[in-house]
């Protein structure tokens, strides 16, 4: 019995041992058959139910809209458990066993527990941290808890007593080394790369002096197998920036304090040294595969998605800017702009994402070997593992590459017509991010766009009005199982683009949709707990996009909600009931109405 | 069935001006007692009680908050077959109640309510024995096994095929979520989700 009720998922797992004890005392088991109807809209609730097995319906009392589903560990009905009435019917879709706690005894847990209390009372923002903390715990817990093995040793390269100071500087210069390890007479001692340049530079020691003389043979070290927390101890402690990694008295390594570090940050400040320092496009490519495992790596350390997204987003930049350095001359820059645009214009892709990019260029710009040049980009973007935009957005499409009046001429023709492709590559435009050449050019661009746009209420309106084309999957645990919900669709689209067209009518210049919404709270178009739960529903379901790719599903944007643990479950319940309201205040804003 | 009523109506007789008149009263409708002992051997003619796990099954309502789970003080030392199975050893039951206690409390909590259980009327038999022997009472309880319950409800592929009656494999074939076994009270709350789950839902098909 005691194993049967899960204690793990919040808010339970927020009460103590006694607490638990007198949830345990008070709950009874109740069966209900397929289709039996659990609670009525109007009934006072006497007990909350959490279900043990089986899937339970939320419905409104004429039977004509379904608000939620239910299924293992989920509970309901909170809302009616402070006192009031449920507000709609709760049908069993299958047979159903529920755990049934009295209301009075949940309001007794509530008093006396205020953690647990919270869960039920905040918004979605604040349960979505409780979440989150508890979380970050883990991941430091994991951190702490690795060991010293050989994933995390670097291989120490050694080198023999009699090497010269010249050799050996040489060597750690070619091998891209920090520190070398010298074998005089079995004697182990340590270089470094600043042991050299004190020899070389501060005492001016002949560049034949054997390191024998320079090296360091008083060693710290540890043992293989050790916690990385040791490690990190012991450096600390003795003011070192590397110690040896013995085992049984025999090195196998040495272990950095830098490399330490990033084993938790994970590279991410040796990754933009490398694409800063890459002279060619086979060095960018490289940097490109590490970016991938950086973010397979934060992904699985459950870094928090925002950091995540802001991390790519500055790679994928710096990464693009080199290859166009490399691939047009600097002496075109100041007559161009490249700019990107889709999800990575808003700075909000969590993969490498399809190339979506233009160019504008001065008008009358005279650049004779623009194609290939052009060309030759989006080939090494190619190589550097950007697919190509299956709707051809791309630089070595002409039709993506116009001069400023060109670009003026066609927005204006966009505006004029305001259908189908021309409000999508509006929408597209809107949200380009200028990445490279003169930066200036794009924000000359974006003010004629919002000008252009600005009062004409019946083209924003129709701009507005994709966000309300899917319907929001609240009843995503329906009678076909396992369907999982489209999480772009029902939830992503909507938020994005209808913050979008709020900020194309409030000339907000800003193309991320979080920074759009913090503006438009400051603006006073969206009232800030909106704004925050706003900010957070679209956090969430990237994080679950994340999730899924790190669980290697074929499409991301499913998600597959029976897979889900319980907490998320809620998270995501809640963020799609904060979707449809934004909805319906988005069809009221701009006026939408029969969509 | 005839003949259990015709001993029930003997036994009120006898019993009318005892305490314990009301184990031959009618049993309330819709009420039942799923009920599972561990004890120390598996002969019911001499195995003693070492834990009680009952609980009541009111409608389509398990009550978990009115559940009675004790443990007796066994009268002699423990078999070690029997340790390794319910995990009890004899310094766990020092605590437990005398016998005849909880025998009086089990009786009071069960009335006449059926007994439901698996293989109940091993664990009925020696109730029999107990309450013959501390309290000179006769039971006439009417048992539900759930294994026998799920014989009769399966569907078989074939006409005559004996259904499996292995409790891992009608919880597994119910789906329903089989708890740490080998405690009494886990087994009985067992016993009465099977039974309502046969009760009330459909009728289970053997894959």
């Amino acid at each position: 019995m005691t194993s049967d009720f899960n204690f793990q998922h919040p808010p339970f797992d927020q009460l103590d041992s006694s607490q638990r004890q007198l949830l345990l005392d008070q709950l009874d088991i109740h069966y209900f058959q397929n289709q039996e109807k659990i609670l009525s809209a109007g009934q006072e609730s006497q007990f909350l139910f959490v279900i043990l097995k089986g899937e339970v319906e939320e419905r409104a009392d004429n039977n004509d809209e379904i608000f939620a589903h239910y299924t293992l560990d989920d509970c309901f009905d909170i809302r009616s458990q402070f006192g009031g009435y449920c507000k709609h019917d709760y049908v069993a879709l299958e047979e159903c066993l529920c755990f049934a706690l009295p209301s009075k005894v949940f309001r007794q847990l509530a008093e006396v527990n205020s953690d647990f209390a919270d869960y039920f009372q905040n918004d979605l923002a604040t349960r979505h941290q409780l979440v989150e903390s508890r979380e970050r715990n883990k991941n430091l817990a994991e951190f702490i808890l690795t060991t010293i093995d050989e994933s995390n040793v670097q291989l120490a390269v050694v080198i023999d007593g009699d090497t010269s100071l010249y050799q050996a500087t040489k060597m750690m210069r070619e091998q891209k080394l920090e520190s070398l390890l010298v074998d005089y007479d079995g004697c182990i001692g340590m270089l470094t790369g600043t042991d050299l340049l004190h020899a070389a530079v501060l005492t001016q020691q002949s560049l034949d002096t054997p390191v024998s003389q320079l090296a360091n043979f008083n060693l710290i070290s540890v043992e293989q197998g050790e916690f990385l927390f040791n490690a990190m101890l012991l450096m600390t402690r003795n003011n070192i920036e590397r110690v040896v990694v013995k085992q049984q008295h025999k090195v196998v390594g040495i272990m950095e304090m830098a490399h330490l570090l990033s084993l938790f940050s994970t590279h991410s400040h040796v990754l933009a040294l490398q694409i800063a320092r890459a002279d060619s496009i086979d060095e960018l490519a490289n940097a490109a595969h590490t970016l991938n495992r950086l973010i397979e790596n934060l992904c699985n350390n459950g870094i928090r998605t925002l950091f995540i997204m802001k991390l790519l987003a500055t790679m994928n930049e710096q990464l693009i800017e080199r290859v166009f350095r490399l691939c047009v001359p600097e002496q075109h820059h100041n007559a161009i702009c490249l700019i990107v645009m889709g999800s990575e214009g808003r700075g909000e892709q969590i993969v490498k994402t399809d190339q979506d990019n233009g160019l504008i260029i001065e008008d009358s710009y005279d650049w004779p070997e623009r194609e290939q040049q052009l060309q030759a980009f989006s080939d090494a973007l190619l190589k550097l593992g950007y697919p190509p935009c299956p709707g051809k957005i791309m630089v070595n499409n002409p039709a993506w590459v116009k001069s400023q009046s060109d670009w003026t001429s066609t927005l204006d023709s966009w505006v004029e017509s305001g259908h189908g492709d021309a409000a999508m590559n509006m929408a597209i435009m809107f949200d380009a991010h200028a990445v490279a050449g003169n930066r200036s050019l794009l924000r000359k661009l974006k003010r004629h766009l919002i000008q252009a746009m600005h009062q004409r209420e019946v083209a924003l309106s129709f701009f507005a009005r994709p966000a309300l084309q899917f319907s929001t999957p609240l009843t995503f645990l329906g009678n076909v199982r396992n369907e999982g919900i489209d999480i772009k669709k029902g939830g992503i689209f909507p938020i994005v683009h209808g913050v979008r067209a709020m900020a194309l009518e409030q000339g907000i210049e800003q193309t991320n949709t979080l920074e759009r919404i913090e503006q438009l709270k400051q603006a006073k178009v969206i009232q800030p707990e909106h704004a925050a739960n706003l900010s957070e529903a679209l956090l969430l379901f990237f994080k679950l996009r994340i999730q899924q790719l790190s669980d290697k599903t074929e499409s991301y944007h499913h998600i597959d909600v029976a897979n889900l643990q319980r907490g998320q479950r809620d998270l995501l319940r809640h963020a799609l009931h904060v979707v449809k309201k934004y909805k319906q205040s988005l069809a009221h804003h701009f006026q939408i109405r029969d969509y | 069935m005839l003949l259990r009523g015709l001993y029930r109506q003997l036994y009120s007789h006898q019993q009318r001006h005892s305490p314990y008149h009301y184990l031959y009263e009618p049993a309330p409708v819709g009420e039942l007692v799923a009920l599972d002992f561990e004890t120390t051997s598996l002969k019911a003619s001499e195995a003693e009680i070492v834990s009680i796990g009952a609980v009541k099954i009111v409608g389509k309502q398990i009550l978990h908050s009115q559940r009675l789970d004790l443990k007796l003080r066994p009268g002699v030392r423990l078999g070690a077959t029997s340790i390794k199975v319910h995990r009890l050893r004899h310094q766990d039951l020092q605590q437990g109640l005398p016998p005849q206690q909880g025998i009086e409390q089990l009786l009071e909590y069960i009335g006449p309510r059926p007994l439901v259980g698996y293989n109940i009327a091993y664990d009925f038999r020696i109730l029999k024995r107990y309450a013959k022997q501390l309290l000179q009472l006769q039971l006439v309880n009417q048992l539900v096994d759930v294994g026998q319950l799920y014989a009769d409800r399966v569907h078989l592929p074939h006409e005559g095929m004996p259904a499996n009656q292995d409790l891992a494999h009608i919880c597994d074939a119910l789906q329903i979520p089989l708890s740490a076994r080998h405690q009494a009270y886990d087994d009985a709350l067992n016993a009465a989700m099977i039974y309502l789950r046969l009760q009330f839902g459909p009728r289970p098909s053997a894959a």
